[in-house]
């Protein structure tokens, strides 16, 4: 507690700095024309006197702390129709624009909204069209966080208004939203409601929680207050999307290598966590200052920090310590009501796997109970399946199997993508031996029923004192297939497959199908135990004998007269 | 049902011109039927019964043409039916039928068997797709017997198994001990039954007969049996309304025809595959990834292989089919594939 406090109070400190830079850094982002008109003003001598000193005393860089900062954003408004032709029209437009994302964003945002050069026409096809290697061009990280695109298209009287986002440190778009409205009053109003919808915030990986194995981050911007309660960057069951950026060592400032981390996301499991000031820890130490009473009624709100899990499919290098590297991740919520996922074989991504088990578990972490059961879905003819967005559940666990074995565990969010990919190893010869296996069984079992037929009606036979019929059933008995046929079938089945698998150079699956056959062959040394056998032999015996002695003791037949 | 749209040109032998028009006369009564054919009032008779075949080959005045493919039939299931409930069920369903019997005693009338024979496959045998190693399935009715028990105790078993854990659920919240090995031993299951199983018949007098047949030998092991015939009136059946169908097929093409007669289902809904274990689904599933002819070839082996060892279709036997034409009629093919083949070709002659 003591710790997070004393967090606090230093980036308040840090913030106190920062808020004192602001007007510097707003100085810079100003267009170069004021800064001329400013130094006009200065006379002559003082500015050659201003000269010296700067070649002497080099200022210093003013950092802003992450979650003080401000988001650098461009929105470009483009436009289409036989209506938007008006330039008093696009100009107004453009002004509801600005002036809406002010009342949403503040000083969170700072944005420059202005009517596009060059996103024209402005259709929401255009904007499907896009590319993050185009814009990326037209925006380097350097000129902007944010870049939100709006295409407003006018078709008789109806607009439809279209918007995106993209984000220079991740190189990557938002989905497409769209929305239409038949008022052009309320053009604005939706534009800015789908800028809301779209932007992504960003947070910066901080550090691992000390306890239960959490992440911490810090949310850009997070400690500006955004006006608009509906525009809060964080709420509960968010969920973040991660992403890793290899910075270049002597250039800090330089993107060297960027990395997508697919499946692997944060739950959201805190934000805004209260600091108080009224509650007493065993270890905290009473310190006393003159003069000053504690006052122990302040609380206050940590809003620039967020605390979430790490949710991945398997080990990522994420939520440790990096040298050069940041580890960031975007909020992101879901853009539309269900996602398709395509399941592909991981050596070769154009062949789908179809009609492969998946089931659908709704629980936080993978080691977690399961609630609820889970959904069993089958990939269709193109080896996708389609998972609907569920608000209370924002990520699933995803099991595929095949046949007996899990082929992998993901986890997924929906919605957030409309199209996903997951790749999975080949599994086809193993599945092949199960296949084989399974015939391998029911052959076995109809062993097993046979035999049990034939002893039962030797058993009658005995009975009945019907030697002949014993010995016709015990010979049928012996006819059965035994333990050396039954071995050279499994061995039929499993030298082929392991060869195979050695050819592939694939160890994994040569070992999975050795364990199959192993366990195949330990039932079957079981069932023919040579105790079986004796007891067996045992019993056929005895059946004989009393067969014989009943044979003996019934009466031949009289010959009629 | 066929009228020659483009009129023959002039001034040929009129002994020459081919078909212009195909009337269609439906009889209700088979023997009608074979009398109006002798009788010469109808020229064609596309199917012949296997009984009849020797009698129209035998008349100067008929010409007999055998089918290219023969008919197969066989009893497929409902991939969505719950009543089918284990491999070892279908098993005993096949197992206990004595084909040969019924081939030669109701479909063929004929104990030489030279028109039919039991078959292996749901195509015929003569198809690329045979697996030359695979027999017909055995007639043993003690296994099927063994198999049907089998399947029934699988089904005691999973009950025996829900019980057990409510019990001990039950146990464990009252703080009782609960002794799992008792339980069992003390815990009766017998009530549950395998379900009473309904199946479809194509409808075909022949294949009503031998369905008939085949239920006094299911009966014989303790399964009980519906017959719906195909052809009775109402509402069309549901795919809960059915879980075996007994169907006569001619499959051209296995490698495409496989599928919709495996899901009886022509739209490829993978739900429809959930009757079958995964490697089986896969099996079909990469039929379509074949890279050859030979890699096809040998991918339809194995799942023969397969669907006869799991009875995942109960193939029964393969008839040969006839068509008789009045002498008269020429220019018909050698071994037709259907029964209006190359009709625009015939010459009738007067």
């Amino acid at each position: 507690m003591r710790k997070l406090i004393t967090n606090f109070l230093h980036i308040a400190a840090l913030g106190f700095i920062a808020m004192a830079s602001v007007p510097a850094y707003a100085q810079e982002a100003a267009p170069a024309t004021d800064a001329a008109a400013a130094s006009a003003e200065v006379p002559s001598s003082t500015a050659e006197a201003s000269k010296k000193t700067v070649a002497i005393k080099v200022p210093p860089k003013v950092v802003i702390p992450f979650a003080r900062e401000a988001y650098r954003v461009f929105v470009e408004v483009g436009f289409h129709g036989i209506a938007t032709q008006q330039p008093a029209l696009r100009q107004g437009f453009v002004d509801q624009i600005r002036k809406g994302l002010d009342r949403m964003y503040g000083v969170a945002w700072n944005a420059q909204v202005q009517e596009s050069e060059w996103l024209i026409p402005g259709r929401n096809e255009r904007l499907h069209r896009l590319t993050a290697e185009e814009l990326l061009l037209r925006y380097p990280e350097s000129s902007a966080q944010k870049v939100v695109l709006i295409g407003i298209e006018e078709s008789n009287g109806t607009f439809q208004i279209s918007c995106r986002e993209f984000d220079t440190r991740v190189q990557e778009m938002s989905p497409v939203l769209t929305e239409e409205t038949g008022e052009d009053q309320n053009v604005a109003n939706v534009a800015c409601r789908l800028v809301r919808d779209s932007f992504r915030p960003v947070l910066l990986f901080e550090k691992p929680t000390v306890v239960g194995g959490e992440l911490e981050f810090l949310l850009q911007a997070g400690e500006l207050s955004v006006p608009d309660p509906t525009a809060a960057f964080i709420r509960d069951g968010d969920v973040l999307r991660t992403f890793l950026r290899q910075m270049e060592r002597r250039n800090p400032d330089k993107l060297k290598l960027l990395q997508r981390l697919d499946l692997c996301y944060v739950r959201v499991t805190g934000f805004n966590t209260e600091l108080r000031a009224d509650v007493e820890y065993p270890e905290d130490t009473p310190v006393s200052v003159k003069d000053v009473t504690r006052d122990t009624s302040a609380v206050y709100y940590d809003s620039g920090h967020v605390r979430g899990v790490l949710i991945s499919h398997g080990p990522v290098p994420y939520g440790g310590a990096g040298r050069s590297v940041q580890q960031i991740a975007l909020r992101q919520r879901p853009a539309a009501t269900k996602s398709r996922v395509k399941l592909v074989l991981q050596t070769r991504i154009d062949r789908p796997l179809i009609c492969f088990r998946v089931d659908k578990v709704s629980k936080l972490r993978h080691t977690d109970s399961n609630d609820a059961p889970g959904e069993r879905v089958l990939s269709d003819r193109n080896g996708e399946i389609e998972i609907d967005v569920d608000p209370k559940n924002p990520t699933f666990w995803l099991y595929v199997y095949s046949g007996s074995s899990l082929l992998a565990r993901v986890p997924y969010a929906p919605g957030l993508l409309p199209q996903d990919t997951i790749k999975l190893p080949d599994d086809g010869l193993r599945l092949g031996v199960e296949g084989e296996l399974y015939l391998f069984r029911d052959a076995l079992v109809d062993t097993v029923a046979q035999k049990a037929v034939l002893m039962s009606l030797a058993k009658k036979a005995s009975a009945e004192g019907k030697l002949e019929e014993v010995d016709k059933f015990i010979l049928q008995l012996d006819e059965l297939p035994g333990q050396k046929e039954f071995m050279s079938r499994l061995n039929a089945i499993k030298t082929p497959a392991t060869e195979k698998a050695d050819l592939q150079r694939n160890a994994g699956v040569k070992r999975k199908i050795e364990k199959l056959c192993l366990a195949m062959e330990e039932s079957l040394t079981a069932f023919y135990s040579s105790d079986n056998k004796i007891r067996e032999a045992q019993e056929l015996e005895q059946l004989r004998k009393s067969a014989e002695r009943k044979a003996a003791a019934t009466p031949g037949l009289v010959p009629p007269p | 049902m066929y009228l020659r749209e483009r009129p023959e040109p002039d001034g040929l032998d009129p002994g020459k011109y081919h078909v212009a028009e195909v009337r269609e006369k439906n009889f209700s009564n088979r023997d009608e039927l074979i009398k109006a054919v002798i009788r010469g009032e109808i020229d064609y008779l596309p199917q012949l019964l296997p009984w009849e075949v020797d009698a129209f080959k035998a008349s100067p005045a008929f010409e007999v043409r055998q089918y290219a493919l023969p008919i197969t039939h066989v009893i497929t299931f409902n991939p969505l039916s719950e009543r089918i409930v284990n491999a070892q069920m279908r098993r005993a369903l096949s197992f206990a039928l004595n084909r040969e019997a019924i081939l030669k005693s109701i479909v063929l009338r004929d104990q030489s068997m030279r028109y039919g024979r039991p078959t292996s496959a749901p195509w015929h045998l003569q198809s690329y797709a045979t697996n030359p190693l695979e027999k017909p399935p055995e007639f043993n009715l003690r296994l099927a017997y063994a198999l049907r028990y089998a399947a029934e105790r699988q089904l005691q078993l999973a009950e025996l198994t829900k019980l057990e854990t409510e019990a001990k659920a039950k146990a464990k919240e009252a703080g009782d001990k609960f002794e799992s090995e008792e339980f069992r031993k003390v815990t009766n299951v017998d009530y549950i039954k395998l379900p009473r199983l309904r199946m479809v018949i194509d409808p075909d007098p022949t294949a009503a007969e031998a369905a008939k047949r085949m239920t006094v030998y299911w009966e014989k092991i303790g399964f009980e049996i519906d017959l719906i015939p195909g052809e009775q009136p109402g509402t069309p059946l549901t795919d809960t309304d059915w879980d075996l169908c007994y169907r006569r097929i001619r499959m051209e093409e296995p490698l495409l025809e496989l599928w919709p007669l495996l899901t009886n289902d022509s739209s490829f809904d993978m739900n429809r595959l959930k009757l079958f274990p995964d490697w089986m689904r896969q099996e079909l599933v990469n039929l379509d990834y074949s890279a050859s002819f030979v890699d096809a070839q040998d991918r339809l082996f194995t799942i023969h292989r397969h669907m006869s060892a799991e009875a995942f279709i109960i193939p029964l036997w393969e008839v040969d089919e006839f068509a008789v034409w009045k002498k008269s009629t020429l220019g018909i093919p050698e071994r037709p594939m259907s029964p209006y083949q190359n009709v625009e070709r015939w010459i009738v002659r007067p």
